[in-house]
């Protein structure tokens, strides 16, 4: 297992007209090729964001520090244009918005081709048809002629995989690529997004705050809640051993048809990114809250193996 | 939801706004406070030669009489006949047309072909220099006076570079040493076309200043418009998406971005086109040429009133068509309009 | 007027206002600073004409030999009376026209808006120049054709406004609790037309400066020798070739007064806009 990314302390501030939003906070961590990594927690934690400085789109107003690696380089100004669109793709949460509303199916994957492998037109269009079927769209002809909005949902989130496809990356980022989807499409995309991944071995980040997809897809999990990482372990185990009490919250939130009683919601809301918290950030709305916890940052150590959490409840078990 | 349906009962409200403006302009001449007879015979006029021409000119009859005569001519394109020249005013303004036509033509095709272009960049590069730098010049594009405009430029390039010629559409030498038939009178083509190199060029210079000064308030508009849509283009998914995946920057800005925000542009374009019409009339009596803004302001300054009111109908009319035309692009491009 | 504290954050706003406030002030003082106050209300003064800047006359004197400075100031008087009268008049004519038609609807609304529609098919310019030059030079004249060819345009704005709000809930309300169609039109709908009014009355001011200027250029508008920016310009015509600053300064002066409202009226229209206000992203 060698490591494809890694996260090293790495925190992201945008500067605003309100103040300085502190959107992340000494990341540390790492995806290893041929994984599956499910990033998880609640809307406007982070993950998006996480994901987007992976491949430099940020906006004017960010701020960072620390350092990303990709295969063992760092990622800076100069070398994350050849990461951007060739060894890292991403597919982005709503299908709709993402594609040009103007330009055709067949275009837009011709752009892509074109850009990544510096091959001409003619030969793009040719690969056109593969891509289009690997992501099980088999109507080519009429779909590469097509315009997004002739599409249904479900078939432009796959051009948006076939998009991705078109780069063969070594990681794709999946930014919750189902939430704008209906339920039964849903299940098809991820199955798909699987599937792939069995057969080419790229690694996967894959975005998202539902937890039925974690259990299904992922190798590891990493829990964000508002900026930083919380908790950070292999799948079976995060689900039988949830050790940060937000994992335990949100895993008990999930609507079970099991369990007699409707799942009981985290108490409070998201904090304020703008102001400066000493001690650990979710201490407003933990149930196990102690004195240290209002004073000293709680830092991710491992505290079982592979498993990392970063809470002042575990402190005794670290290694 | 037709189309077609839509075309034409636009077409019909423009005649019938056509039909208002004809009533509204003879109303305005008729109250006339001088004597057009008295005008129309001159200086020398004998009392029997005024009384003689209000026969001619009907001015002797009620009111809506004489509008029913008016409409009719308008119908048969008769525009009465001018006091001053006393030509027929329709050939007068004919003639006026196409040379304010050349110069509107190539104003327009300056200020798009600039215009876009520096719209996207400032779009791009924007709250940076050469964003703020763009709409200043914008916003002074649209502020200029053109008269003054114009003069200043000809004391630039005429008086102290020396450069490009003060006035007319083409050298008095030029036109008697290299004479070319006016086939359309629309010089650049009537020049290319009799091969007439030498006055070809000679034109080309006279079109040169006027043509600028006339662009610089539809590149001040165009600019703008194209900016601002540009900036709220960019802000669009598809263009994160275009970036996520390395297309190459020119191509996500000129393609990708711009062909969503051209369009309101181009209602823009059409739209400048009428004001630009109308700033043709002042950009016309600074450069003397003989085009319709000259021949209305020799009107005015005369009393002329058959080619005031002939003027300001062809101009209204061309106006409504513009419109019209606008209206129907707006309506195409746009699916929220109902038919 | 929380526009007015946004705006006055603004850079551009401010440096905008300060000019507009300046030509204000030296509209409103003029008579008592003016160098030369006799040859700006145009006395004449041939021993002079036509003298180059220098520092007795910092910008010439023109072929009547008339200080161009004072004439420039005094200028600036008729340009904003011209401009604010215009504005002003043609809002108080549009402004009622467009809430009744928005507001009432139906038959009253179509016959409004044909009336108006009629008016708005003239080419701007040239409608005034019609009715300028039928009913006679003079500013006054002037300043009537403009009104005529302005007002629609604020029929329409303000109708379209009002036809947005009446439908909102407080508007319903009032309708309901029995409140006349008046006091509702006064009270709710009015209120809801400032903002973009404001905006468009500030770049009309820019305009109409400029429309009335080209009126005199003409011959139309203000005769002389009364001082006025156009006018100047077109006496200047005759004898720029040679005497380069007779028309270059009036003009100037028009051109940096008419960038600030228009530079003004730019930042409003901006604030106003609630989809251009995003400035945080993501």
């Amino acid at each position: 297992m060698n490591e494809l990314v890694k996260f090293e302390n790495y925190s992201l501030t945008f500067k605003t007209l309100y103040g300085d939003v502190r959107a992340l906070r000494n990341l540390s961590f790492t995806i290893n090729s041929g994984e599956i990594v499910a990033l998880v927690g609640e809307t406007g934690c982070g993950k998006t964001v996480t994901a987007l400085s992976i491949i430099g789109l940020l906006p004017e107003n960010a701020s960072q520090t620390g350092k990303i690696f990709f295969k063992g380089v760092e990622v800076n100004h100069e070398n994350v244009k050849r990461i951007r669109g060739k060894e890292v793709a991403i597919v982005f949460q709503d299908p709709t918005s993402s594609l040009n509303p103007l330009y055709s199916i067949e275009q837009q994957l011709v752009d892509v081709l074109v850009s990544r492998w510096d091959i001409p037109k003619s030969e793009a269009k040719e690969k056109i048809d593969g891509l289009l079927r690997q992501v099980q769209l088999f109507d080519v002809d009429r779909i590469r002629r097509a315009y997004p909005h002739e599409l249904s949902g479900g078939m432009r989130q796959r051009v948006m995989i076939a998009m991705a496809l078109a780069c063969e990356p070594s990681l794709l980022i999946a930014d919750e690529p189902t939430t704008a989807l209906d339920v039964t499409v849903q299940r098809q995309i991820l199955y798909l997004i699987w599937e792939l991944q069995r057969a080419r071995k790229f690694s996967v980040l894959f975005i998202t705050h539902d937890l039925g997809i974690v259990a299904q897809l992922a190798d590891r999990v990493v829990v964000m809640y508002a900026g930083n990482i919380v908790e950070m372990a292999p799948k079976k185990e995060l689900f039988s051993n949830p050790l940060h009490p937000y994992t335990s919250g949100l895993l008990n939130c999930a609507l079970d048809p099991r369990k007699k009683k409707l799942p009981e919601p985290i108490p409070g809301s998201l904090p304020s990114l703008t102001e400066l918290l000493d001690g650990c950030i979710f201490r407003e709305r933990c149930g196990r809250v102690q004195n240290e916890c209002g004073i000293l940052t709680p830092e991710l150590a491992e505290v079982r193996p592979s498993h990392f959490v970063a809470c002042h409840l575990w402190r005794e078990q670290r290694g | 939801m037709n189309f077609l349906r839509y075309t034409i009962s636009r077409l019909f409200w423009s005649i019938f706004v056509v039909l208002g403006v004809v009533f509204v302009v003879f109303l305005v001449s008729n109250v006339v406070p001088s004597d057009p007879a008295a005008l129309w015979v001159g200086p020398k006029a004998t009392h029997s030669a005024i009384q003689a021409a209000r026969e001619k000119l009907k001015l002797d009859r009620p009111i809506l009489v004489r509008f029913g005569y008016f409409l009719k001519d308008l119908l048969r394109f008769d525009l009465g006949t001018s006091i001053r020249t006393h030509n027929p005013v329709i050939e007068d303004i004919r003639k006026a047309l196409t040379a304010t036509f050349e110069l509107l033509l190539l104003a327009e095709l300056l200020a798009v072909g600039l215009g876009i272009p520096l719209g996207v960049l400032a779009a791009v590069k924007r709250n940076k220099w050469f964003d703020n730098l763009s709409r200043v010049f914008a916003v002074a594009g649209v502020s200029l006076p053109s008269f003054w405009y114009g003069m200043i430029l000809q004391l630039l390039f005429f008086k102290w570079l020396g450069i490009l010629p003060l006035s007319d559409r083409i050298d008095t030498f030029v036109s008697l040493i290299h004479p070319f038939e006016e086939k359309t009178g629309f010089y650049l083509i009537d020049t290319l076309l009799a091969r007439n190199y030498v006055a070809f060029f000679d034109v080309v210079k006279h079109l040169i200043l006027p043509a600028i000064t006339l662009a610089a308030y539809p590149i001040g508009l165009i600019m703008r418009q194209v900016r601002s849509m540009m900036v709220e283009v960019l802000q669009e998914n598809y263009i994160r998406t275009a970036f996520a995946y390395a297309i190459p920057e020119r191509k996500i800005y000129f393609g990708y971005a711009l062909k969503n925000a051209i369009a309101p542009a181009m209602v823009t374009v059409a739209l400048s086109f009428a004001y630009t019409l109308v700033g043709a009339f002042l950009v016309e009596l600074i450069f003397n040429w003989p085009g319709l803004g000259r021949y209305a302001a020799n009107a005015i300054l005369s009393m002329d009133y058959p080619a005031i009111v002939g003027v300001t109908i062809v101009a209204s009319v061309c106006y409504v068509l513009i419109n019209f035309v606008v209206d129907l692009i707006q309506a195409k491009i746009d699916p929220r309009i109902k038919f | 007027m929380k526009l007015v504290r946004l705006a006055l954050k603004n850079r551009l706003a401010k440096f905008s206002l300060t000019i507009v406030s300046i030509f204000a002030l030296l509209a409103l003082i003029a008579p008592w600073i003016v160098p030369y106050k006799e040859q700006a209300l145009g006395e004449p003064n041939m021993a002079e004409r036509l003298l180059s800047p220098s520092l007795r006359h910092p910008f010439g004197t023109d072929h009547m030999g008339r200080d161009i400075l004072s004439r420039m100031i005094y200028g600036a008087r008729t340009s904003l009376f011209t401009a604010v009268s215009v504005v002003f008049l043609s809002a108080l004519i549009g402004v009622p026209i467009g809430i009744a038609a928005g507001y009432f609807g139906g038959l009253v609304d179509n016959v409004l808006m044909r009336f108006t529609d009629v008016f708005l098919s003239f080419p701007p310019l040239l409608l005034a120049l019609l009715i300028a030059s039928t009913l006679g030079k003079g500013l006054f004249n002037a300043i009537l054709a403009l009104v005529i060819t302005w007002w629609p345009w604020y029929a329409r704005l303000v109708r379209s406004q009002a036809l947005s709000t009446k439908s909102l809930a407080y508007v319903e309300a009032a309708r309901a609790a029995g409140v006349s169609n008046f006091m509702i039109m006064f009270r709710h709908i009015l209120p809801s037309c400032i903002s973009p009014l404001a905006v468009q009355c500030t770049m009309d001011m820019g305009s109409a400066i400029l429309e009335a200027a080209a009126l005199s250029f003409l011959g139309l508008g203000v005769q002389p020798p009364m001082p006025d920016w156009g006018l100047m310009i077109s006496e200047g015509k005759a004898y720029f070739l040679n005497y380069w600053w007779v028309p270059t300064f009036p003009g100037l002066f028009m051109l940096v007064l008419v960038i600030s409202f228009n530079l003004l009226g730019d930042v409003f229209r901006e604030l106003v806009d609630p989809r251009l206000r995003r400035r945080m992203l993501i």
